[in-house]
């Protein structure tokens, strides 16, 4: 284990060296929450509900969801499929360390550093915009701690698996492009999926998305009842072990054709 | 000009033939491009639909205002699009031949990578938008009409200021990516009317970073909510503004010293 906590560290240490770069990605998260709470703001001028929720409980989702973007959907397994197509890949396979295990350590590293930045801003913005939040019961927050983790290792696969695409194209980006369009709408991230008709959140349900960030919001802000918090987290379970397996059998037929091209 | 249009064409051409080379991934962007926009779209007929409005708007407004954002979007990627790869060019020195070339080192940063997914994306736009003007109370009279035109062009020019800045700063300091995501960030901002934004923002979307002469204007233009006055201010703030870009970019060219060619 010492070796993943040293790439976890070096992996810090990475997403820390150009300071310039780190700042204005910082500042294009800030953006993007400002861009949803105003917008919340505005809806919330003239109503006191909307959607079954109050103003208080939009903006503290909408909160809450920045900051679990920052944990769950930070990620540095973006990379792998650009390290498969240069051939780079054989150079973690002649080490004594899993791949999986490689990208995962370098994953919770940039995770841990988005929360911690993404911690002070929220605390900023809400010390300069003081927004009417709620806070969770404690048998919500119970909860809540492995459910995030289970949200995060969700979206890991998910990742984990789009990277290994790389093993048969190099035209990666394109299929991410479109998961990060979809991802966007039906994660949870911008607004509750609520909002969205009926029909379409039936069929969203059926993905893995909804448990990334929609699940663990409803859970803090108590929206989800007892059996409703079990069935979210079984559901959560069940992507877990389908996407393990698949990511298990597309690293086992990537390596067959894997041939270290660029090297 | 002549010779402007036809090393656009030339360029054009060959960004064409590299879309076709990979046109799986083509047809992902695309699909990509198109639920981007149906999403919010979906999204925003369902908030506007409940809540009855937007800042003031009503919920037909407010997807004018998305529409004309889309329109201005586009466009601007489609013209605009080779500052995405520019940082490469500055980094390996190739920056060089685009100076020594007896053409504007700006056209051909800019107009590189023209990306004909964004035509497509246009069509798509333009059919949505006839069908929701036909079914939909607003009217829009000829004079809204010139008037948005001239403030899409204004809106343009401001795009491109933003556009020469951004190159600006990447002859500085390499940094590209981050700064023209950046300015991809806050034109989101301007998805919806910028009245929704508090005071110190809205501020800044107007004098700062022009957004929302940029894309509120031309929407408030098309539905007749424009005054005299902002068409006068929007003129003289697009033109103030491309004028400074135009000198930081000469200031700019003025610290480049090659990296390598």
């Amino acid at each position: 284990m010492k070796k993943y906590f040293a790439l976890g560290r070096v992996s810090w240490e990475n997403g820390l060296t150009y300071r310039l770069n780190f700042l204005m990605w910082r500042v294009r998260l800030i953006l993007g929450l400002l861009t949803a709470y105003f917008l919340w703001k505005a809806v919330f001028t003239n109503q006191q509900t909307i959607f079954g929720y109050s103003e208080s409980a939009m903006i503290t989702y909408i909160l809450v969801a920045s900051l679990l973007q920052s944990l769950i959907l930070a990620t540095r397994s973006i990379d792998l499929a650009g390290i498969i197509n240069s051939g780079d890949l054989s150079n973690i396979l002649v080490k004594p360390i899993s791949n999986f295990w490689y990208w995962l350590s370098r994953d919770i590293a940039d995770k841990i550093l988005n929360l911690v930045f993404a911690a002070a801003e929220l605390t900023i913005l809400f010390v300069l915009l003081r927004p009417p939040i709620s806070l969770p019961t404690i048998q919500n927050f119970i909860f809540l701690v492995p459910v995030v983790l289970f949200c995060t290792f969700l979206y890991f696969l998910i990742n984990y698996l789009f990277g290994l695409l790389g093993f048969w194209t190099p035209e990666v980006w394109a299929p991410r492009f479109l998961l990060l369009v979809i991802l966007q709408f039906v994660a949870g991230s911008l607004f509750p999926l609520d909002v969205l008709p009926l029909s379409i959140q039936k069929i969203v349900s059926w993905t893995p998305f909804p448990y990334l960030i929609f699940f663990p919001t409803q859970l803090y802000l108590g929206k989800l009842a007892g059996p409703q918090i079990i069935t979210g987290i079984i559901a959560a379970l069940f992507w877990i072990g389908i996407l393990t397996f698949i990511v298990k059998i597309t690293w086992n037929n990537g390596l067959k054709v894997y041939g270290s091209e660029g090297r | 000009m002549k010779k402007y249009l036809k090393v656009w064409f030339q360029l054009a051409h060959i960004s064409f033939a590299e879309q076709l080379a990979t046109r799986f991934s083509s047809i992902l962007f695309l699909i990509g491009k198109i639920a981007r926009f149906a999403l919010f779209l979906i999204f925003l007929v369902s908030l506007t639909g409940r809540s009855g409005g937007l800042a003031g708007y009503t919920a037909d407004q407010a997807i004018v205002f998305f529409l004309v954002f889309n329109l201005a979007d586009i466009m601007t990627q489609l013209f605009f699009r080779g500052v995405y790869f520019f940082r490469q060019k500055v980094v390996s020195g190739e920056f060089d031949f685009y100076l020594v070339k007896p053409m504007n080192p700006l056209f051909r940063i800019m107009a590189g990578y023209t990306d004909f997914l964004d035509l497509i994306t246009i069509f798509a736009l333009a059919v949505y938008a006839f069908a929701f003007f036909e079914n939909s109370s607003l009217i829009i009279t000829p004079t809204n009409l010139i008037l948005f035109i001239i403030m899409l062009v204004l809106s343009f020019l401001i795009a491109l200021a933003i556009h020469i800045i951004v190159v600006s700063i990447g002859i500085i300091t390499t940094e590209v990516d981050h700064t023209i995501m950046i300015y991809r960030d806050l034109t989101q901002m301007g998805r919806i009317p910028v009245d929704i934004y508090a005071p110190p923002v809205r501020l800044a979307l107007t004098y700062i970073v022009p957004i929302a002469i940029m894309l509120t204007v031309p929407a408030q233009a098309l539905l007749g909510l424009i005054s005299p006055n902002i068409i006068f201010f929007s003129l003289f703030l697009t033109s103030f503004f491309l004028f400074l870009s135009l000198r930081f970019f000469h200031h700019a060219l003025s610290q480049y010293s090659s990296a390598s060619s």
